[in-house]
C-alpha cells in the first residue's frame, strides 16, 4: 500500500519534519530518508515541497537551520528542532493521534467493510 | 555534522551567499538520492535522472526558496540598521547629556544659522514659490500681457483689447480684468486710504473664489458702465471696519466720494491678485467711470491699464494657449493697424505666462529674484561660518575623546560603524538646531511683518512656516550635518590605538600646528570677509547716496497729497481748496514757505510728457518725452532749487495769462547750447508756453541718474486735482503735521489725506539698498563674532597643545614678548591667508551687489582696507587672551607634566 504523495496535507508534512528532527539534526535529505524508512515508503513525501516546508518551519522558529559537513565531508544545511518546536510537535501529535483513532474506531465499527 | 571551514565566515561579511546556499542544499539532496539509487545498482546516469524525476521541479521549488530566503534577509538587514540607529541615536543623546556647555554653544549657533535661512527662505517663499490663497486650481490659471509700444513684452492691456482677446481664444475657460487703484474709502466718517481692486464682473468666477459672506460680481453683458455700484469687501476690512458684522451686507460705503453697496466678502486669505499688495476693496470696473470720471477708458485701445488673468480651458495647454493669441494679435494688428503698431513697425505680442512665472510682475521679477539671491547667498555664507565653527567645536571635542574611540576600536568597534554614531550625533545636533531655529524663525518673520516700509499700500505677505519651508529647512538641516559633521567624524575615527590608549592626550602628534582646525579658521575668516566687504559697500553706497548733491534740499519739509478728483471735486471747487490750504498753512507759526507740486522728486510718482521746441527739428526716431512736474507759485523757493536764469512761477502766472514754463538746465543745454533759453517758446500738446526761468539740474527719479532734461508747469495754469502740499518748516517738519491735516479736516472732514516727511517719502528710492545693508550688516557682524570665536578656539587649543614646549621656550630663557610673537604671529597669519582668499573671493561675488552700489566702486580699497583693519583687530583679540594664557606657563608644570 502507498498513499498517493498528494494526500499529505501541509500541516502533516511538518508534524513529519519535526518529528523526523526528534531524534537529531538533519539535513533536508536525511529527513526525507528518515520518513521513507520509518513508514516502509508508505509515505513518500514530495521532495519538492519538503524544502519549503522547511523554510515555514523556521519562520515560526519550530526549527532552525545552519551549516556543516555531511556524513560525506560534503557542505549541508543541517536543521535542528527548536524548544518551541518540540512542544508545538507534542501539542499536534495528540490532536492528531486523536483524530486517526476516532477515524479508525468509525472505520472499525460493525458493519465491517467489505 | 563536521566543523565549518573558518574562512566561509569571512564571505559571510555581507550577508549571506543566498543564491549559491540554494544551489547548494537541492544539489547536496539530489547527489544523496542518486547515490543511493547508484548503490541499489542503477548505472549513473539513470540514478541521476530517477533522483531529479523524483524531486519534482528543481527550478520552480528554487525559485520560491530564492524569493522567500530574499524577503527574509532584506527584513533581517533593516531590523539591524534600525537597531543600529536607535544604538546610534541613544549613544548620541547620551554624549550631548555629558557636555551640555558644548551642545549648548553647537546648537545655538546651528539654530542662528538655520534660523537666519529660514527666515529668508520664508520670504522667498511668500513672494515666489506660494501659490495664491484661497483660489481655485490655481495651476491652470495664466497671465496675459500684451508687448508695451516700445517693446518690453509683458505690458498691460486695454479694455477694447480685452473683449477681443475674450472673445476670441476658446483655449481659456474664462480671462478675467482687472487694474490696481487707491481708493478714498468711508462708512460715513473720516476716509481712509485703501488698496482696491477693479475688476471685471467674472474676476471672482475665473479665480475660482468663494465668499465668506453674501455674493460676488456676476457676469451680465448688457450692463452699461457706471450703473453697478456695488462692492466686496476683503475678510481683513470686514473685521477691521464692520467688526465681523454679518449686516454689513446691503450696507451703503463710500468709495471716492460715491455711495456703494456692499454685497460680498471675500474669503480670508484672499489678498487681491497682485503678489505682496494688500488689497481690501473690489468694485466692478464698469464703475472706473464714476470713480475716476475718466471718458474713454472702455473704447480707446491705447489706455492700457489692466491686468489679464485667464482660466486655461480642460484640454488647453500655455502653448495651445499662445498660439490661439498669436492668431488674436495677427488680427487685431490688421484691424488696427494705428493701436497694434510698435515702435519697430511691427504688430503688438500677446504673452501668456503660468501663474507660478507671474507672481511677481514680470518688469520687476529680475530684480527680485536678484535680490532674493543675494540674501540666500548671505544667510548661506553666514550657515557656512556656523559650520566651522561647530566643525571646530567638534574637533576639539574629539580631542578629548580620544581615549574613548581608542577603546571602543581596540574592543571591536568596526571604525565605519564609528563614523556612523558621530554623525549621527551631529544630525541630532542639526537636528535640534533646525528646531530652535524654525523658533527664531518664527519670532523673525513676525519682526518682519510688523515692519511697515514708507509705501502707499499695505504689504500683505504670508510669511508664515508652511511645508515648503520646514523641508527646506530639513534638507537643509541635512546637508549642514554633513557639511560640519564628515570631517571630524573621519578625523576622529582615525586614532592611532596604541599611543592613545597609553597616555591620553598624547595620542596625537602634538609638536604641529592643528591643521584641519587651521583649515577651517581660514575659511570662516575668508567667507567673513565676504560678508564684511558686501555690507561695507552697501553701507558706503549708502553714505554715498546721503551725501550726493541732490540739487534740492529735502531737510525740513513736511508732505501732505491730496486725491480731490478721487473726491468728486469739480475744477473750481479743487482750486479753492488748494488755495485755502495753502493760504492756511503760510500762515501756521514755524512754517517758513508752502506750495504744491503734482509729484515729489524721488518719491514713487514719476511722469513724462511729449514736449515740441519752436524751431527745433526732431531727429528720426528722437524721443522728446521728458520729465515734468506741475508745481505751485514759490515751489522752487520751497526746494530751495536755484533759479540759474529768469524767475520762478509766481501767482501772476495763472489761467488767463501768458502761458509760462520752466526748463531746467539739461532741457535748456539740450535745445539750445550757447543761446539764452529765456522767450523761447516749447508746446506741450495744449499750447505754446514761453519759457521764463532756468532752474538748476536736480534729482528726480533716482539718486543715481544723470542730469536728463526736465521741465516744470505752473499749477495756476494747468490745473491737476490730485497735488502734494509741500510745507518747508523752521523746526521739526514732523511737528508740523497734525496742525496741516487739522486744517485739511476743517476744509472738508471726508478728505483723505497722506502725510509724511520729504526725507521718508524719499526712502522709498533708496528702500533696496538700506534693507541689503541692514541685513547684511546683522550677518555679517555675527559672522564677524562667529570667526572670532573660531580663532580664538583654535588659539587657545594650539596653546593647550603645546604648554610643553613654550615651558621649555622660557626655561631656555625665552621672554613674554617672544611668546606673544609666536601666539599672535600664528593667529595673525591664519588671519593674513583667510583675508586674502576671502579679498579674492569677494572680487568675484560683489558683482551680485553691483545693482545696489552707488558711488562706490566694487573693488573699494577703503571697504577692503576697513574689513582688513576690523578681521586684523578681531585676530588679534581673539590670540590675546591664549598667548597671555601662555606667557603664564610655569615651566616647572609643564615640564613636569608628563
Amino acid at each position: 500500500m502507498r498513499a498517493d504523495t498528494g494526500d499529505l496535507l501541509q500541516g502533516t508534512l511538518g508534524l513529519l519534519i519535526l518529528k523526523a528532527l526528534l531524534a537529531g539534526p538533519a539535513h533536508g535529505y536525511g529527513v526525507a530518508r528518515w520518513i521513507e524508512d520509518t513508514t516502509d515508503d508508505v509515505l513518500r513525501i514530495e521532495e519538492g515541497s519538503l524544502y519549503p516546508a522547511l523554510r515555514r518551519l523556521e519562520d515560526k522558529e519550530w526549527v532552525q537551520s545552519e551549516w556543516g559537513l555531511s556524513e560525506n565531508n560534503r557542505r549541508a544545511r543541517f536543521y535542528t528542532i527548536t524548544r518551541a518546536g518540540r512542544a508545538h510537535l507534542r501539542a499536534e501529535a495528540g490532536i492528531w493521534m486523536r483524530y486517526a483513532d476516532a477515524v479508525t474506531r468509525v472505520l472499525r465499527t460493525a458493519p465491517a467493510l467489505a | 555534522m563536521g566543523r565549518i571551514p573558518s574562512w566561509r565566515r569571512y564571505l559571510r561579511f555581507w550577508g549571506p551567499d543566498i543564491d549559491a546556499d540554494i544551489d547548494d542544499e537541492l544539489r547536496f539532496h539530489l547527489e544523496m538520492r542518486a547515490r543511493d539509487y547508484e548503490a541499489q545498482g542503477r548505472s549513473p546516469a539513470e540514478a541521476q535522472r530517477m533522483a531529479l524525476a523524483r524531486f519534482g521541479d528543481v527550478t520552480r521549488v528554487g525559485a520560491a526558496l530564492r524569493e522567500h530566503d530574499r524577503r527574509k534577509e532584506r527584513r533581517r538587514q533593516r531590523r539591524e540598521r534600525m537597531d543600529d540607529l536607535l544604538q546610534d541615536l541613544r549613544y548620541a543623546v547620551r554624549g550631548l547629556r555629558r557636555a551640555p556647555g558644548f551642545t549648548l554653544v553647537a546648537v545655538l549657533t546651528l539654530a542662528l544659522g538655520l534660523g537666519a535661512n529660514t527666515t529668508i527662505f520664508s520670504v522667498v517663499n511668500a513672494v515666489l514659490l506660494r501659490p495664491p490663497a484661497a483660489v481655485r486650481a490655481p495651476e491652470r490659471l495664466v497671465s496675459v500681457y500684451t508687448s508695451d509700444f516700445s517693446g518690453p513684452r509683458y505690458g498691460t492691456s486695454s479694455y477694447a483689447d480685452y473683449l477681443d482677446f475674450q472673445k476670441g481664444n476658446a483655449q481659456l475657460a474664462g480671462l478675467t480684468a482687472f487694474t490696481a487703484r487707491l481708493f478714498n474709502f468711508s462708512t460715513g466718517g473720516a476716509a481712509s486710504r485703501i488698496g482696491g481692486e477693479e475688476v471685471t464682473d467674472n474676476y471672482f468666477t475665473v479665480l475660482g473664489v468663494t465668499p465668506a459672506l453674501g455674493q460676488l460680481f456676476t457676469p451680465d453683458e448688457s450692463r452699461a458702465p457706471g450703473t453697478e455700484p456695488v462692492a466686496v469687501v476683503s475678510y481683513g476690512l470686514w473685521q477691521r471696519t464692520f467688526g465681523g458684522d454679518p449686516g454689513v451686507i446691503g450696507k451703503t460705503i463710500h468709495v471716492n466720494g460715491n455711495a456703494f453697496t456692499v454685497i460680498g466678502v471675500a474669503p480670508p486669505h484672499f489678498t487681491g491678485s497682485i503678489r505682496g499688495v494688500q488689497v481690501d476693496l473690489w468694485v466692478p470696473y464698469l464703475m472706473d467711470a464714476v470713480l475716476t470720471r475718466g471718458h474713454d477708458e472702455f473704447t480707446n485701445r491705447g489706455n492700457r491699464d489692466l491686468f489679464l488673468i485667464g482660466r486655461l480651458a480642460p484640454a488647453a495647454t500655455l502653448a495651445s494657449a499662445q498660439a490661439g493669441f498669436r492668431v488674436i494679435a495677427r488680427q487685431l494688428h490688421d484691424a488696427y493697424p494705428q493701436s497694434w503698431t510698435d515702435v519697430h513697425h511691427e504688430s503688438r505680442a500677446i504673452s501668456v505666462l503660468a501663474e507660478q512665472d507671474a507672481r511677481v510682475i514680470p518688469q520687476l521679477h529680475g530684480a527680485v529674484v536678484g535680490f532674493f539671491a543675494l540674501l540666500m547667498t548671505v544667510v548661506g555664507i553666514m550657515l557656512l561660518i556656523c559650520c566651522a565653527n561647530v566643525a571646530n567645536l567638534l574637533l576639539a571635542r574629539a580631542a578629548g575623546r580620544q581615549r574613548e574611540v581608542a577603546v571602543r576600536l581596540a574592543l571591536g568597534a568596526g571604525r565605519g560603524r564609528l563614523v556612523r554614531q558621530l554623525l549621527t550625533e551631529s544630525v541630532l545636533l542639526a537636528g535640534v538646531g533646525a528646531v530652535v531655529g524654525a523658533l527664531l524663525a518664527v519670532w523673525a518673520t513676525r519682526l518682519l511683518m510688523a515692519f511697515k516700509p514708507p509705501l502707499p499700500v499695505t504689504i500683505a505677505l504670508d510669511l508664515s512656516i508652511d511645508g515648503r519651508v520646514l523641508v527646506f529647512t530639513t534638507l537643509l538641516a541635512g546637508l549642514t550635518a554633513l557639511i560640519f559633521g564628515v570631517a571630524p567624524a573621519f578625523r576622529a575615527a582615525r586614532v592611532d590605538l596604541i599611543p592613545a590608549l597609553k597616555g591620553g592626550a598624547a595620542g596625537t602628534r602634538r609638536h604641529r600646528w592643528p591643521a584641519m582646525r587651521s583649515v577651517l579658521v581660514v575659511s570662516q575668516v575668508a567667507m567673513c570677509v565676504i560678508l564684511l566687504a558686501m555690507a561695507g559697500l552697501l553701507l558706503r553706497s549708502l553714505r554715498a547716496a546721503q551725501t550726493v548733491d541732490l540739487g534740492f534740499d529735502p531737510q525740513q519739509i513736511a508732505l501732505a497729497s491730496f486725491e480731490l478728483g478721487n473726491q468728486a471735486y469739480s475744477e473750481s471747487r479743487g482750486r479753492a481748496f488748494y488755495d485755502a490750504i495753502v493760504r492756511e498753512t503760510e500762515a501756521l507759526p514755524g512754517v517758513q514757505a508752502v506750495s504744491l507740486a503734482q509729484s515729489t522728486p524721488l518719491g514713487l510718482d514719476y511722469s513724462r510728457r511729449g514736449v515740441n521746441v519752436e524751431g527745433y527739428q526732431p531727429k528720426p526716431g528722437e524721443d522728446l518725452e521728458f520729465g515734468i512736474n506741475i508745481v505751485g507759485p514759490r515751489y522752487f523757493d520751497v526746494m530751495r532749487i536755484p533759479m540759474v536764469r529768469g524767475r520762478e512761477f509766481t501767482e501772476q502766472d495763472r489761467a488767463g495769462s501768458l502761458p509760462v514754463a520752466i526748463v531746467n538746465e539739461s532741457f535748456a543745454r539740450y535745445f539750445w547750447p550757447g543761446d539764452d533759453p529765456i522767450g523761447k517758446r516749447i508746446g506741450t500738446g495744449d499750447q505754446m508756453r514761453v519759457v521764463v526761468g532756468v532752474a538748476r539740474d536736480s534729482k528726480t527719479r533716482s539718486v543715481s541718474e544723470e542730469p536728463s532734461p526736465y521741465f516744470y508747469l505752473p499749477y495756476l495754469q494747468s490745473y491737476g486735482s490730485n497735488m502734494i502740499l509741500e510745507v518747508r518748516t523752521a523746526g521739526d517738519p514732523r511737528a508740523i503735521i497734525p496742525i496741516v491735516r487739522r486744517e485739511a479736516a476743517t476744509l472738508d472732514p471726508d478728505l483723505p489725506v497722506q502725510t509724511e516727511t520729504m526725507e521718508d517719502a524719499m526712502g522709498v528710492s533708496l528702500l533696496p539698498q538700506r534693507a541689503g545693508a541692514t541685513l547684511l550688516g546683522i550677518f555679517s557682524l555675527l559672522g564677524l563674532a562667529l570667526a572670532a570665536i573660531g580663532l580664538y578656539g583654535v588659539m587657545a587649543y594650539a596653546v593647550s597643545q603645546r604648554t610643553r614646549e613654550l615651558g621649555i621656550r622660557m626655561a631656555l630663557g625665552a621672554q613674554t614678548r617672544d611668546i606673544y610673537r609666536v601666539v599672535l604671529g600664528r593667529g595673525l597669519s591664519l588671519m593674513a591667508i583667510g583675508l586674502l582668499v576671502g579679498i579674492a573671493l569677494s572680487m568675484l561675488l560683489t558683482r551680485l551687489v553691483r545693482g545696489l552700489l552707488f558711488g562706490v566702486s566694487p573693488v573699494d580699497p577703503l571697504t577692503f582696507g576697513s574689513v582688513a583693519v576690523v578681521l586684523t583687530i578681531a585676530a588679534l583679540v581673539a590670540s590675546y587672551v591664549p598667548a597671555r594664557r601662555a606667557t603664564r606657563v610655569d615651566p616647572l608644570v609643564a615640564l613636569r607634566e608628563e
